[in-house]
Formats: structure tokens, sequence, C-alpha cells
């Protein structure tokens, strides 16, 4: 992205967790090398480091990779699968996550996560239960193009931001009851039918399909 | 068997340290689908080590033990020592 000066750049928090992560880690893999060199530790120490502070560094570790997996760059990470649809969402504006994410409608570090999770705590669960199939799917390559949902898209996540606002609640077609109740017991969605697909039919077809699109 | 179970230990610290300091799919998958199984396995090896060794070590001290009650029993057995004339 071009540089127009410190202005352009959105405000983040240093993220220091790793050294939280390091600080526990370090003496893991000093004991475990210790007693990879000598063969035995003392047994108060061996149960520290061979079983509490592993264990614990992978508790960190969990809660780290839970984290830092909402972000868009780590489901860019992806090249094969992601990649066009991140690369669609900052080039082509003619689509509703493209929309969302050149207005700045969505956060640009979280923009997956926040329209992809569902609402409340129960959506983040889901949304992590989803990443590891997703991360499955990966490792055994069991996965088509197009890449589907595979179920329709939470509309929580669009109404937590849209259902107060002004221009929202102002649109005919919001108002009238019957698509009201469509869209809350998830006949209908809103894109499709109303508005332009979330991602070009292009991005869901791979990185190979992407880059020789016409 | 502490050998192995500090091994496989220090593999999944690896996979631990690549995950935090290069988060993406890739590291992702490898700490999840990898890491944890090797450290499970490692701290269930090291526990299995650990548990045998006290063991061990008790079951000589109890050894150690008994051999110096016996010891002292055929001392005993043996009778007041006679004097030399």
């Amino acid at each position: 992205m071009e540089d127009l000066g410190p202005l352009f750049v959105p405000p983040s928090e240093p993220d220091r967790f790793w050294i939280l992560v390091l600080l526990v880690s370090a003496p893991t893999i000093l004991g475990a090398l210790y007693a990879l060199v000598r063969g035995r530790l003392p047994s108060a120490l061996s149960m520290v480091s061979l079983f509490l502070l592993p264990v614990f560094t992978y508790l960190l570790g969990n809660l780290y990779l839970l984290e830092v997996s909402q972000k868009v760059s780590f489901c860019g990470s992806c090249h094969e699968t992601m990649s066009p649809i991140l690369d669609a969402i900052e080039s082509d504006g003619s689509t509703l996550a493209a929309a969302h994410f050149q207005r700045g409608a969505v956060s640009r570090e979280h923009a997956c996560y926040q329209c992809h999770s569902g609402y409340g705590i129960w959506g983040g669960v889901h949304a992590k239960l989803a990443g590891v199939s997703h991360m499955w799917h990966t490792v055994t390559g069991n996965f088509e193009f197009p890449l589907q949902l595979h179920a329709p898209l939470n509309i929580d996540s669009c109404l937590n931001c849209h259902a107060q606002a002004v221009p929202f609640r102002s649109v005919e077609a919001h108002r009238d009851p019957g698509i009201q109740q469509m869209l809350l017991d998830r006949q209908m969605d809103c894109t499709g039918t109303c508005h332009p697909s979330a991602h070009p039919e292009a991005a869901l077809h791979g990185a190979e399909a992407w880059t020789e699109k016409p | 068997m502490g050998h192995v179970a500090a091994l496989l230990v220090l593999a999944s610290q690896a996979l631990l340290l690549w995950v935090v300091f290069e988060p993406s799919g890739r590291s992702a998958i490898a700490f999840s689908f990898l890491g944890h199984p090797l450290l499970g396995l490692g701290v269930l090896l090291g526990l299995w080590a650990l548990t045998r060794r006290l063991r061990r070590e008790a079951q000589q001290r109890a050894g150690g033990a008994a051999g110096a009650l016996t010891q002292r029993h055929s001392h005993r057995s043996r009778g007041p020592r006679s004097r030399p004339e």
C-alpha cells in the first residue's frame, strides 16, 4: 500500500505477548536440553521442566494463536485458498467485502473474523472450531473449488453494526415485515438477492485461477 | 526414556516458538497437529520415566533397609559372641 505519511498508519498496540511465552519457554528448553545431555534431572525439576512448564507454554501458545488467528494477514497466509480473496478485498471495490474493507467499515486488521465469526461469544467459539476444520482440510487437501460457506452467513454479524444505523433503518426494503422475517429465519441472505456477493466468484477458485483471470 | 521425552518436548517447543514468532497458516497447522501430539507424547514419556525412576529408587531404598535388617537379625541369631579364651 502507498505510503502517505504517519497519519495514514492506524494506531496499534505493540504485541508483547511473545515475551511472556519466551519467559516460560526458555526454562522449559533449558531443562529439556539438560535432561537430553545428562539423561536425567532431579525428580522435582523434571516434574517442572518436562511436565508443568511445557503444558503451560502450550496453554499460552494456544491463547496467542486464538488471538493472532483473527488477523487478516493470518487468514491470507494460506496462499492457495485465501490469498485471492485478500487480494480482491484490497483491489476490487465492486463486492460487498471489498466495499466494507476499503471504506474502513470493518477493522482492517480483523476484517475476515469480524464478518465470519458471527455475533457474541458463541460466534467466536464457532469461528475457532471452523478454523480448526479449515486447517484440517488444508492438511488433508480435502477441499474443492469454488470455496463455499458450509452454512449461510450469520446475519447477526451484519446487524451488529447496521441494525441501529440510520441509513440502514431508512431503506424501505429493510422495513418490510416479510423481508425482515425471511432474513431472521435465514430463508434469505443479505447478499445475492439485494446486495452484491461478498467476494468475486473468480477469487473463490484458488490462487491459480485468480492469477489467470482476464 | 528421559532422552526421548526431552527430545519430544524440545521439538514441541520449537513448533511453539515458530507459531509465536511467525504466525501463519503453516506454522499454526504444525503447532496444532504436530506440536500437540509431540508435547503429549513427551510429557507422557517423561512422567513414565519419572515414575519408573522413583519406583526403582524406592525399591532400592526398601531393599537396602531390608538387607540391613536381615544382616542385623542374622547377627543376633548367632547368639552372644563367645569370648576368646
